[in-house]
């Protein structure tokens, strides 16, 4: 099962000689094992669910209190290798791991919490960058005035006489009183 | 999905720590290691001409080793900068020597922002044939593994395409 590339040694020493989530993130996103994982799970999308509740499910069992959590190295792999999948399974695993709080997995849910803001910052680029914004043609005329008027910084309000009252805020609250 | 894991887990443990300056860094003491990390670690050893100082354990890890007495450890690369900001590090210049007691920070830019891989404390120079001094450094290299003091740039693989800097306290 491809999924059980997570639990290589390789990305296990990655984890084990690398003090930040932040550097662990930036390493395991350039894993070819991650990357594995990521792609197969992006081909089977309809399974993804199955798949990583599965995953998850055979390897928490291991978690012995007051002792480090086994498989914690696979579980930062499998946040990363999710980041950018756009599926729910994802995004149910990152929210769940990230809400972790116990001393036995102190790396996962820090690196979990990482890959949900990287996850938001790609939604937010990929939805710009779908936007299709072509610049306004010249040669039509309707355009044309329409952006002439806006351009001349007139409105009906300039338009109107301006009355000055010289009356404050200040004065209407000592009115007032 | 994690239910298990918050019925049988315990709470991470914290104590206070703090800069020079005040400011508090956030801490997470690491559970003792399991036998596959302790395996994993003496795997990771194995290739290396390292001096073997002590044996797998939890509570610290490198940034705990070097700036927390190994009471705790650090995680946040934000914490690093406020450290060696607040308790008056600076970078060592080109001419001169490092000493022990310097630290050296393995590090990696990505998108110029500063990615922290690990830190170490140079306990000792050795000179070399060719002349100069190559400073060995004590590591811990993570949560749970042991520490071990190696030749600067004798690192697991993770780190051997690291840019390296060594920062000093002195004035």
């Amino acid at each position: 099962m491809i999924m059980n590339l997570l639990d290589s040694d390789d990305i296990a020493q990655v984890v084990l000689t690398v003090a930040t989530p932040n550097a662990l993130c930036n390493i395991l996103r350039n894993h070819k094992d991650v990357e594995a994982v990521r792609r197969y799970l992006f081909d089977n999308a309809d399974d993804a669910r199955q798949l990583i509740e599965e995953y998850v499910r055979e390897r928490i069992i291991d978690l012995n209190p007051r002792t480090h959590f086994q498989h914690e190295a696979a579980f930062c792999a499998l946040a990363v290798a999710l980041e950018t999948l756009p599926m729910p399974a994802s995004e149910n695993f990152l929210s769940e791991l990230a809400a972790l709080k116990i001393a036995e997995m102190p790396i996962s849910p820090r690196v979990a919490r990482l890959c949900i803001e990287r996850r938001k910052k790609l939604l937010i680029f990929n939805t710009i960058s779908q936007f299709n914004v072509r610049p306004i043609p010249n040669n039509d005329v309707s355009l044309h005035r329409r952006t002439s008027r806006v351009l001349s910084g007139l409105t009906d309000l300039d338009r109107r006489p301006r009355l000055q009252t010289g009356i404050t805020y200040q004065d209407t609250l000592q009115d007032a009183a | 999905m994690f239910e298990l894991a918050r019925l049988v887990g315990t709470p991470p443990k914290e104590i206070i720590l703090q800069t020079r300056a005040g400011h508090s860094i956030p801490n997470t003491q690491f559970c003792e290691p399991d036998a596959n990390s302790r395996a994993r670690y003496d795997m990771i050893r194995k290739p290396h001409s390292w001096i073997h100082r002590k044996p797998a354990c939890g509570v610290y890890n490198c940034f705990g080793l070097v700036w927390a007495n190994r009471r705790t450890a650090i995680y946040d690369e934000q914490s690093i900068s406020q450290i060696l900001n607040d308790d008056g590090y600076r970078k060592l210049r080109i001419d001169e020597q490092p000493l022990p007691g310097d630290i050296v920070i393995y590090l990696r830019y990505c998108d110029q922002v500063r990615d922290t891989y690990h830190v170490g404390l140079i306990v000792y120079l050795i000179e070399q044939r060719i002349g100069g001094k190559v400073p060995w450094v004590l590591s811990k290299w993570d949560g749970v593994s042991g520490e071990d003091i190696h030749e600067i740039r004798d690192v697991p693989p993770s780190l051997r395409d690291c840019t390296i800097e060594i920062w000093t306290d002195r004035p």
